[in-house]
């Protein structure tokens, strides 16, 4: 079995950033993509703000290349991958490797089946089929290998918020097991009605900008976007001479088994998911610097996070802030994104601010950071990831050079 | 490394007893299979069977029997693959949403509509704490998750795997998918050379383990999902590198589906296999991105009883073959997302 699995490309896009270094530029400088909805086709336009990219769809088509009228995270994955794959300086059509793309999203083409379905209720011969033609997550995933070159193996995973995440950790174990060379694992998620009505009818939408690990946090802001890694064997790096940006030390995937989308109280699938990702590094809990959480602002998550955080690091917990605060709750895409984040973290020694706290959590031993710094040497950072379903994940990158 | 299949749980338009010695599978003249639902009494209590649309009972109920047969209360991985995901609260949820302009909605069926409800109700009604995937893509959907399932027991051969793939067809599902023509006019059935298929629906789970044990049905032997066209050429790979030739494969499942624009080149594919005969599976559990479940469920039974399952092979032979020690399942969606599975007897 391959040991080392390198990231050696990045790609991101959100509503704060159209791609990677500008995604790293307005975390460091605190920007928040917080704002009410201008593109979202919906009449909560003056009271659910949401982490929108205000972009429409024809222009986002111009920028990933692809044809219009498709679904909009199509447009996402497509621009995110494309740039992580250029970045790595690899190329699709390299005969001698065998690529993958990995992707997770949780809602496929729903945006243009959301105008189809419409149409279909009047009247069963109606509504255009182009519309609803992309509706299946995978087919979504398709488009983007098709567009990007991708030969050897594709496959989705949805497993809700941890969906990218355990596109990462699936794509780290393929090479571990060398089934492939390299694989461009994340995700991506846009915003759409079906998902902000959802959590909205869910109670855990704020009407303000979130507040992630904040005793007065009122819910989670909705974003949207994607961020892809490049995933490569040791060989591969060594062959290319690649320049490893981060080294996946160490994922895990738990099942919380508690309820079908809330925590349990004491985080016990956070806590598995974390603990058996810092099992599988070999790494100690002192040795890890930062967590770039969940903590997507909502009372349980945080809540239950943050107590998982306690009892697993104990004398230990390391730096901890969300980056929700800035890019809203991505859902398919968080696990991708915040990856990407967590290799800039190590690559720049980075500490992002986690915004708008104020008040710790009482029961936890922690409050999470509130400036950006470059301070403190980061070698061991950990990424979660936990979704509707139980599932719950965690990633464990390091630097390249340790 | 070996693996077995060592609990077979399914729900769809088939049951996998049989009757008198042989396999009873009607047809009928339709162009949709609906699941023939177990009754679930015995299997999930009422108050929670109230509220599972069809695509979680059918998951939840093919998990138990798999589990119950495999004599594990609790697996430690569950990996599933879905193409469509729970259609039905997805529908409703959609529904609400257009015709009530977003106003005056309620949780319940867009908390059960996230692709991953049944992997992760199955986890929550065991307490099931392990590793919990759902695969969602399309053809490939359960594949994959048999392929996960492989990786992990390489991984940690002690694991106890309960790996599947499930779909339901929704009455929206049908009209919608087809408007692509996807399925038969309603005169047609499966036999009728014309164009599309029969539509199907159904669960299948299957609890995979490299111990062997008085429940294993088979062993699979491996599984390899197709990303190229020349498919040819990928079954003569798999075969070689699993030390088999053409001539040895005698059974084959074969996922035609009854459509004229997809079967005789489907055919081509496998016409390597000159001494096989082979199961046109599809003819009784419909056509449906997981079909798979189906063929694999027949394939480890076929297996396990160890006897030629004359009575399901197209070309009928005048001497009864001698079961041979092999069976491979050749599936693909729409002359896509190919696959092939190899069993053997344990």
């Amino acid at each position: 079995m391959n040991k080392e699995v390198w990231v050696c490309g990045l790609g991101a896009i959100s509503s704060i950033g159209l791609n990677a270094e500008d995604n790293f530029r307005s975390l460091s400088q605190g920007h928040s993509g917080v704002s009410y909805p201008e593109f979202l086709h919906t009449i909560h336009k003056q009271d659910l703000p949401v982490c929108e990219i205000k972009q429409t769809n024809e222009s986002l088509a111009a920028l990933s290349g692809m044809k219009i009228d498709l679904p909009r995270t199509v447009y996402l994955s497509a621009i995110a991958a494309t740039e992580a794959l250029q970045h790595s300086g690899l190329s699709a059509h390299d005969e001698t490797l065998r690529f993958g793309f990995i992707s997770g999203n949780t809602l496929g083409g729903m945006d243009t089946t959301e105008f189809f379905y419409n149409e279909f209720l009047q009247d069963v011969r109606q509504g255009r089929l182009k519309d609803v033609v992309h509706h299946e997550c995978g087919s979504v995933t398709d488009l983007v290998a098709k567009h990007i070159g991708i030969r050897h193996f594709v496959t989705t995973l949805s497993t809700a918020c941890s969906s990218s995440a355990n596109a990462i950790l699936h794509g780290s174990r393929m090479i571990r097991h060398g089934l492939l060379d390299v694989v461009i694992a994340g995700g991506a998620d846009a915003l759409c009605r079906f998902t902000l009505n959802g959590f909205n009818t869910l109670m855990i939408l704020d009407s303000e900008p979130c507040k992630p690990f904040d005793e007065n946090r009122k819910g989670l802001n909705l974003g949207e976007g994607a961020g892809y890694v490049v995933l490569v064997s040791d060989a591969v790096r060594q062959k290319y001479q690649l320049t490893a940006l981060a080294k996946v030390s160490g994922y895990a995937n738990a099942n919380d088994a508690f309820h079908q989308t809330a925590s349990s109280p004491e985080g016990k699938g956070n806590y598995m998911a974390m603990e058996q990702a810092l099992h599988m590094s070999g790494l100690r809990t002192e040795d890890i610097n930062y967590i770039n959480a969940h903590g997507t602002g909502t009372a349980n998550n945080d809540s239950s996070e943050g107590l998982a955080i306690d009892r697993l690091f104990g004398d230990h917990v390391p730096l901890v802030s969300s980056t929700k605060g800035h890019t809203g709750h991505t859902l398919g895409a968080c696990g991708g994104l915040e990856a990407v984040y967590c290799c800039f973290s190590l690559m720049h020694d980075a500490v992002y601010p986690n915004l708008r706290h104020q008040n710790k959590i009482q029961e936890h031993s922690f409050s999470p950071v509130r400036v950006f710094s470059r301070d403190h040497p980061i070698h061991h950072v950990m990424s979660n990831s936990f979704g509707f379903g139980g599932n719950c994940t965690s990633l464990i990158f390091s630097k390249a050079n340790h | 490394m070996s693996m077995y299949i060592n609990g077979i749980g399914l729900v769809c338009a088939q049951h996998l007893d049989r009757t008198d010695g042989e396999y009873q599978f009607p047809t009928t003249a339709t162009t949709r299979y609906e699941a023939l639902e177990p009754d679930y009494k015995a299997l999930i209590p009422p108050m929670q069977l109230r509220r599972m649309s069809k695509v979680v009972r059918m998951g939840i109920a093919a998990a138990k029997t798999a589990l119950e047969q495999a004599g594990i209360e609790k697996p430690d991985v569950i990996t599933m693959g879905t193409a469509y995901g729970c259609l039905a609260d997805t529908e409703v949820f959609l529904q609400k949403i257009l015709t009530q302009e977003e106003t005056m909605l309620t949780p319940t069926a867009f908390i059960q509509s996230t692709h991953n409800t049944v992997s992760g109700q199955i986890a929550l009604i065991l307490g099931c704490h392990g590793h919990n995937f759902t695969f969602v893509h399309r053809g490939h959907s359960f594949e994959t998750s048999l392929q996960e399932s492989m990786m992990w027991l390489k991984e940690v051969p002690e694991s106890k795997v309960l790996a599947g793939g499930i779909d339901e067809l929704t009455d929206h599902a049908f009209q919608i998918i087809s408007r692509f023509g996807t399925y038969k006019h309603s005169h047609d059935t499966f036999d009728i050379p014309s164009e599309g298929s029969i539509g199907g629906e159904g669960a299948g789970l299957f609890v995979l383990s490299a111990e062997r044990n008085e429940s294993t049905n088979a062993e699979l032997m491996d599984i390899r999902l197709c990303h190229t066209e020349a498919i040819q050429d990928e079954l003569n790979l798999f075969l070689s590198s699993n030390g088999l030739q053409a001539s040895d494969i005698r059974l084959c499942l074969l996922g035609v589906n009854g459509d004229s624009r997809y079967d005789e080149t489907i055919k081509s594919h496998v016409a390597i296999l000159e001494n096989c005969f082979m199961i046109p599976f599809k003819k009784w559990c419909g056509e449906f991105p997981t079909s798979g479940i189906f063929a694999f469920a027949l394939a480890s039974k076929i297996l396990k009883e160890n006897r030629w399952p004359e009575e399901l092979v197209e070309e009928k032979s005048e001497n009864i073959p001698e079961m041979p020690q092999h069976i491979l399942i050749y599936n693909h969606y729409k002359n896509a997302y190919h696959s092939f599975i190899l069993l053997r007897r344990a």
